[in-house]
Formats: C-alpha cells, structure tokens, sequence
C-alpha cells in the first residue's frame, strides 16, 4: 500500500514537472509553463526595469581594438571604433542585443527553416520557399560577396559580433519569444545575412503579374484588354524629368521569333499564385538650395513597408576614421542603408520594374523530365532540400527541380496545370564577377563625399533595384533608378512565354550608364514615389504598374513651394490628401443623377460634397467616399471581378477606371452583365451610392480610424506585443500612405548646412525588440501624431551637446 | 527551533542558487532533499511549499516592481486578461505547489526507505 501510494505520488510529481518543462504538451498550445513562469531563466527575467541602462565594460574575443558604444536618450547607439571592421562587429552585437529573435525569424522565414521551430503549421510555407531556390539564390551571392575583400571583412566582422552576443547569452537572457516558442538561438553566419538581403529582395520585387494578366488577355479577348490596359498613364508624372534626353545608342533587343507563338493564353484554374504583399511604396524626394528658405538642400526619405514590431529598422550611427555615418540599418546587414554624413544624406524607394517572369515548359518526356528547347532537349536539375519539422521523427526530404530558366516553383504533382511553369527571378541569377556589390554601395554611400563617390558606390548594386535618391552640403541633387534591369523588347514578359525558345530569354542588361538619372534639375527637385521611371522617350521597355498618384501629388506641390523650410517637408510627409479621391470625387458627383436620389441619399451627398479629399482619421466622409468609390470599381468590371474568387486575374488601374469615366460614361465596359438592360456609368454610379447609403442607413457611419485600421503588428502577430487602431490620418494614395499594416517604416529630413548636417527621424517603434522593454514601442504615439526626433549626429565619443545616458565599453579579449 | 530556521533558510538559499547552474526544475530536487531529511511529513510539505511560493513570489515582484508591470501585463493579456499583480501571484502559486508536491514526496522516501 506504502509503496502504491509513494508510487503514484512519485508518478503526478514528476509528471507534473514534465508538463511544465514541455512546450505545447500534448498537442495542446500552451507553452511551458514552469519554463515561461519560473522568475530564475522564464519571462520575468526578460522584464526590464525601467529608467536603468548601465555602463558596461566587455572584453570580447574577435575586436582588434577598443571600441565605444554611446546610448542616448532614445537607446540609439552611437559606435565608435578605431577601424571599420570594429565598428561592424560593434554594430553586429547591438544589433542582436536588440533584435536577435527577428533575426533568426525573419531568416528562417525566407530560407523555409520556419517548421523546425513552430512545427507543420508552417511546412507549406518552408516547402514554397525552398521550391523558389532562395537558399541557392543566397548562396551564390555570398560566394560574390566573398570574392569582393572589403565586403566580406565587413561583412565577417558583423556575424562575429552577433555570434559574440549570443555567446554570452545564459537561458535566462534568451528573448522572450524564444521562451514563448520554445527554442533557443542558434550562431549567426555570413548566409544568414545574405539570405537577409533575399528577404528584402523578395519583399520588393518578386511581385508579378504574368499569370493574372495571361488569364485576364483569354477572358476579356485581345481588344478588350488592350483598350482595359494600356500601360502607361498620360497623365504621369515620371521621376526624371522630361528635360533630361537619352543621348545614347540603347542595345536593340532582337524582334520575336515568327516562326513560334512566343506568347500562350489560357487559364490557370487554381489560385496559388505566391506572391508578396502589394505593397504602398514609398517617397523620397531632396530640394536644391534655389528653392529652401536658408539656400541649404534638404533630403527626405519614407520607405512605406510592412510594419512590425520589432521594427525593420535599426537606428545606429557608426563612427571610425573611414565614415562617420548616422541612420537606419536592417537587422542582419552591416552598414547604414538610409541615412547621412557630414556632407551627404541618400534614401531608397522600390523601383517598381518587373524582373520576375515565368516561362511555360514543354516536356520531351512521359515522366516530365526533359524539354525541348531551341529544336533540342534539355534535361531538369535537382537539388534535394531537407526540412526538418518540428514534432516529426524523419525530416522532409524534396527534390526541387530545376530549368535553365529557374525553378519549378509548383513542383508538389507532376499533373497540376502550374507544374510545367519555371521561375525566372532577376536576384537568383548569378551575380556577374565585379570588385564590389550590394554591400559595398552601401559602405561607399556612407563614405561618400560628394556626387561622384554617390555615382561611384551604386555601381555595385544590382537587386532589390531602389531610386536612390541625393543631396549634397555643396549643393548637388541627384535621383538615380539603380539596379539591374534586362533589356526587353516590347511586352516581353508581361504575359508567359514560351519556355522552349531561347529568342524568349532576356536580352542583357541596360549598360549602367544609361539608366535612368538625374542631377540637378532645373526645376530644382528630384523625387520619386514608385511611379513609372522616365516619360515615354526613354529607349528601353518598362513593364510594372504602381498607381502613381503619390508621384503626382509630390511632384505638383513641390513645383509650387518655394522658400522651402524642414517643417514644410515634414507636413508633406505627414500630408493625408489622396490625388485619387480629389480626382474622382468630381467625376462621381458629376455623373451621380440627383433628382433620383431620396432625403437620406441627399444629406449623405451634401456631407460628401464638402469633403477635400484628406483622410482624416476622425472623419466619417473618408470611409463613406471610398465605399462609394470601390463598390462603383467593382460594379464597372464585372466582366473581370466576377473571376477573382477563382482565377488569379489583373486588376484595371484605378486611373483607367477614372478616365473610362470621365470620356467614355458609355463604354459597352459599364453594361452590367447579369442585366438585359444596357447600363451606363451613370446607372452603376448611381446603384453603388444608393447601396453605400442604404448601409449608412442600417449602421452608422464609421471613422476613417475605424476603417483603415493602422496597425503595427509583433511580427508573429501575438496581439499583446501588437499595437492595432491607431489615430492616423493617411491613405494609399496619400504622401502619408497608410493600409491597416502597411505604412511609413521611418521617416527621415536631413538638411545639408553650410555649418553642419542636421536631421530628423521617427519610425513605428524602438530601439529594443523586448516587449518586455520600455523602448520597444515608444516612439509609435509620436510617429502617428506626425512628430520627429532631431537625430544626435555626434562629432565624437565626446561629442556632450545632448545627453548621454549611458557607455558601453568594448575591448579585445586576449588571443 | 534554531534546527527548523536554519533548515529553512539553507532551503530558500538552494531554491534560488540552483537554478543558476541548473535546469529551472532544480528547485524540486532541492524540495526533495528537505523533505526527506524533514522529521514530519506536515513540516516537508508546508515549509517546502510556503518557502518557494515565498521565493518565486518575491523574486518575481522584484523583476515585475522596477518595470512597472509593463511584461507581466503584455503575457497576463496573452493567458486571457491577467493582471500583473495576479501574474505575480500565480507564479508563487505554482512555487508552492511544485514544493509541496517534492518535500512530501521526500518525506514519504524516507519513510518506505525506513520502514523496509
């Protein structure tokens, strides 16, 4: 009986101990309570106490010399090393200090490592990403990278000082959501960096849309859809200037082959189609002395990303006797990215050139394993990728499969219609043999000194291309669209091509020195929102649609100001006014029939007429305009809309929407299919507002606040690490271009003085990654209510005009 | 007496050093060992148990007090809308009952050892 009852009492004892040391027991989703709760190594340890950040002094094996790291009263660390070598691995330990868990995620994500920490849930997702070759792509570049000295010593330099920080690391100081998923970090390496930059290079430019315009050509016939979408707007507004001319001989691409139908048709049935998030894009802009108040240019930058806590962004400034370089870095990649020196400040928005296309495959074979190509037969590659999941005894082992072109990225069964399609991505080919790359343009901007080391250092940079935008002490203001871009002839690759046909393939490079670009202006600014490059006269075809009334807007209110101050840019980064809904509230109005309109129906249409077209948060008529607005969209492409639950299939840009309405209220487009009767625009303008009112009369109206929901999620959405609704004014076609979680990931205003550089910042976050730190999120209030930081650009370690909160104290740990 | 207070207190000293070197379940091992050198099964469970939920309780105040009970609040939010104070009080709960459970099951060694 004794030994029952110590046996059964040893047995809940020690049963509940293991319950508590196990992460989600028995398939349940709790996580290890006794890990999680107990204060020695679980959350509490990670809870920081507020107002204190001690000085330290490390010794730490990999510096060459001392190095000193000073935090201001933002944490913002200022680095300063006697050689640029130090300063990375300075930088690569902070950085983790802050940010190792993102790291980690962000890089397992894109290399398809997510499922062997979170388990099945994210299988599909590893299997996706490994079938798209990134690992291969990341590779590859590394051994670039390598081949490129001071890249690699930098870049070698950062990893060690990550690997030094998680070196230190006890379990207790693991980030908490290490403890809250139940693994622990794992050393850093040079590939992950590089699989970083893959990231970031999948974010901006892997979007396509070869298969949705493919299915949307077969529906709509080749007429209908010319007429739907032509691809350049006459109303844009490009980033360079039409002033600038093309005083070049452009390599001619070769005309298609007649003899093959390059281009197919047909429908592809499913709707898997991977594809990155449509961005908002992004502004940048730089004003020349001529047209500032004091004669100093000024340089201003918003990268609209997707927003998340922790940031995308680190601020940092990093100081050595090579550059001494202030703004912001990605966790994971040595160097500023955007940011400012004593004599230059630099900036990126995404280009939005297609550089992704799809070539459909013709198999030789039965088994599908060879296709014709140019008369001949090729054979596939493999390249078997193992992922291990968590909860599984064997790991998952898969052939992916490789073209000459790229991947077969929907390699799962041989039959599916998808199968047959091949992936070519400009980031996987092979990088050409250069003395410097991506990294070093970054290095060289935070070196530069003037316009000619700017023009120097982009020569390197080949994907994700960006414009990089200029301004220098001495006056000079440029905008560069830099990167790699193929030569296609025209229409190439905006449909799927015929993979059997090397004349398919595309046809080099733009040489460098004739893409687009522009230095000083005569209209005395340079600016760019994602719009279409150049006007029409430039030589070489351009293929990739972003709505460009941001361009527009920036463009025509920078034309009429003058006597320019920071605050006034500052206000136009903060601008809530959509060029679209100035635009085609007129036109609504104009064709919306009154005298069928009811009591209701007209107080809603007076509300609406004194609206001016900013999206205020507070304000009712944002939400009830674009409702109106949307449902009008829908119901004019019926023939199109009808397809999306089932096809992948384009969307018309909303200023063809805008110009069908305005000149042709009676194309056959605005005929509702489901009717015999033959409706015009004014009869769906008319429908759509009656409904919008209808709504309006069952709930009441709600805020823009409400509607657009801005959001900076944790970036594995727990929801208490989240910060959801805030009160901001903005929209995706605004200067301020705010979607539920998409936004501006750091707003930055640098003036170049005579007498000093002084600058401006403020991102949707902090310094730290804790959740459990004060500084994880503190400066989310301030970045919705439109305020700045004026960043403490230090002269040196000295360097007292503003508080210094604390030191850290790095030397070198005797070899 | 003077026995009991030192026992005591080397019991809350290893409650809190173990888990430096150790796994954070040390602490049971450490209940185990009073419990069996406990001369009754009443004292094993009771002291055991009050003395790491009195441990656990302190220690996590003194992480949750300096940072004002911003973390405790964010993962009370996470396990449906627990406070930090509450947050502080399940953790010594939780103490307690790994404590009790050990320095009993300590006691009851000794005894079945004894007895056979």
């Amino acid at each position: 009986m004794r030994f029952l009852t110590l046996g059964l009492l040893t047995l809940l004892s020690v049963g509940l101990l293991w319950v508590l040391d196990t992460h989600n027991p028995f398939g349940s989703p709790v996580p290890a309570m006794g890990r999680l709760l107990n204060p020695a190594t679980g959350f509490w340890a990670n809870a920081e106490a507020q107002g204190v950040f001690p000085d330290q002094k490390l010794q730490l094996p990999g510096l060459k010399k001392p190095v000193d790291l000073v935090f201001d009263e933002r944490r913002v660390p200022h680095i300063f090393a006697t050689n640029a070598e130090d300063a990375f691995f300075a930088q690569g330990y902070i950085t983790a200090y802050n940010r190792l868990w993102q790291m980690d995620m962000s890089t397992r994500k894109v290399s398809g490592r997510l499922a062997e920490v979170v388990g099945e849930r994210a299988l599909a997702s590893d299997l996706l990403q490994r079938r798209k070759g990134i690992v291969k792509a990341a590779e590859n570049l590394l051994k670039a990278w390598e081949s490129a000295p001071d890249e690699i010593k930098g870049l070698n330099a950062y990893v060690a000082g990550v690997n030094a920080y998680i070196n230190t690391l006890k379990p207790a100081q693991y980030p908490l959501e290490y403890k809250l998923m139940g693994f622990k970090p794992e050393p850093w390496t040079a590939l992950r960096s590089v699989l970083f930059f893959k990231a970031m290079a999948e974010d901006l430019c892997a979007r396509n849309e070869d298969l949705a315009a493919t299915n949307t050509r077969t529906i709509l016939g080749e007429e209908r859809f010319r007429d739907l979408f032509p691809e350049y707007n006459p109303k844009q507004s490009p980033i360079i200037p039409s002033e600038v001319k093309w005083n070049f001989a452009p390599v001619q691409p070769q005309p298609r082959v007649e003899m093959a139908e390059s281009i197919l048709s047909g429908l592809f049935p499913d709707k898997n189609i991977p594809q990155p998030f449509e961005g908002i894009g992004s502004n940048n802009w730089a004003v020349g002395p001529q047209k500032t108040l004091n004669g100093n240019p000024i340089l201003c930058n918003d990268p609209h990303l997707g927003l998340t806590l922790p940031s995308i962004w680190f601020e940092i400034q990093l100081q050595c006797p090579d550059f001494n370089a202030y703004g912001v870095s990605l966790p994971g990649l040595p160097g500023v990215i955007i940011g400012f020196n004593e004599n230059i400040a630099w900036g990126e928005t995404n280009v939005g050139q297609d550089v992704l296309d799809w070539y459909a495959i013709k198999w030789a074979d039965k088994d599908k394993k060879t296709y014709h190509f140019d008369g001949g037969t090729r054979q596939l590659e493999t390249r078997e990728e193992t992922i291990q999941v968590k909860g599984r005894k064997e790991p998952v082992k898969i052939q992916v499969k490789y073209t000459h072109w790229g991947p077969l990225v929907f390699g799962d069964s041989t039959n599916s219609p998808y199968y047959s399609l091949a992936m070519h991505w400009l980031p996987s080919e092979d990088p050409e043999k250069r003395d410097h790359y991506e990294m070093a343009s970054f290095l060289g901007l935070m070196k530069a000194k003037n316009y000619a080391d700017y023009d120097a250092a982009l020569t390197g940079y080949d994907a994700p291309a960006q414009n990089f935008v200029f301004a220098a002490r001495d006056g000079d203001i440029a905008l560069k669209v830099n990167g790699k871009f193929p030569i296609k002839r025209k229409e190439q690759g905006r449909f799927i091509q015929d993979g059997s046909l090397s004349s398919n393939a595309w046809q080099g490079y733009i040489p460098r020195d004739q893409i687009p670009q522009v230095r000083n202006p005569s209209r005395g600014f340079v600016a760019s929102a994602n719009q279409h490059s150049t006007d029409q006269s430039y030589p070489y075809y351009y293929n990739g649609g972003f709505d460009d009334y941001r361009g527009r807007f920036i463009n025509r209110s920078l034309e009429a100001m003058d006597s320019i101050t920071v605050k006034d840019l500052m206000a136009l980064q903060n601008n809530p006014h959509s060029l679209q809904a100035e635009e085609a509230l007129p036109l609504l109005l104009k064709l919306l029939p009154r005298d069928q309109l009811n009591a209701q129906e007209k107080t809603v249409l007076k509300k609406l007429e004194k609206w001016d077209g900013n999206y205020q948060y507070q304000k009712t008529e944002p939400g009830i305009f674009q409702a109106w607005f949307d449902s009008t969209y829908v119901l004019s492409f019926d023939e199109i809309t009808r397809w999306r639950d089932s096809v992948e299939v384009l969307s018309v840009e909303s200023w063809r929407f805008l110009d069908l309405l305005d000149k042709t209220p009676n194309h056959a487009i605005f005929d509702w299919q489901k009717t015999k009767k033959t409706e015009t625009a004014i009869d769906l303008v008319l429908s759509a507002f009656q409904k919008v009112c209808k709504d309006l009369s069952k709930t009441p109206a709600q805020s823009w606040r409400s509607l657009n929901n801005a959001s900076v999620n944790h970036l594995a959405r727990i929801p208490a690490f989240s910060r959801t609704n805030l009160p901001i004014s903005g929209h995706a076609q605004a200067p301020n271009a705010i979607r539920n979680g998409h936004g501006p990931s750091w707003r930055m205003v640098v003036e170049l003085g005579k007498d000093g550089v002084k600058a401006w910042g403020v991102y949707p976050g902090g310094s730290s990654g804790n959740p459990g730190s004060p500084f994880y999120d503190h400066m989310v209030d301030q970045w919705a209510k439109g305020e700045y930081n004026e960043l403490f650009f230090m002269r040196n370690a000295q360097d007292t005009r503003k508080t210094q909160k604390s030191v850290w104290s790095f030397s070198p740990k005797g070899r | 007496m003077i026995k009991n207070i030192l026992s005591n207190l080397a019991l809350a000293l290893a409650y809190v050093v173990l888990p430096l070197f150790l796994p954070w379940w040390s602490v049971a091992i450490a209940a185990l060992v009073f419990g069996y050198l406990a001369t009754t099964g009443l004292r094993a469970f009771s002291s055991a148990s009050s003395i790491l939920a009195l441990m656990w309780g302190m220690w996590a105040q003194r992480h949750n007090a300096p940072n004002a009970g911003l973390l405790a609040g964010k993962i009370g939010a996470l396990f449906g809308g627990i406070s930090d104070v509450e947050l502080v009080l399940i953790t010594a709960a939780l103490g307690g009952l790994i404590g009790g459970l050990f320095g009993y099951l300590g006691y009851s060694f000794k005894k079945v050892i004894n007895r056979s």
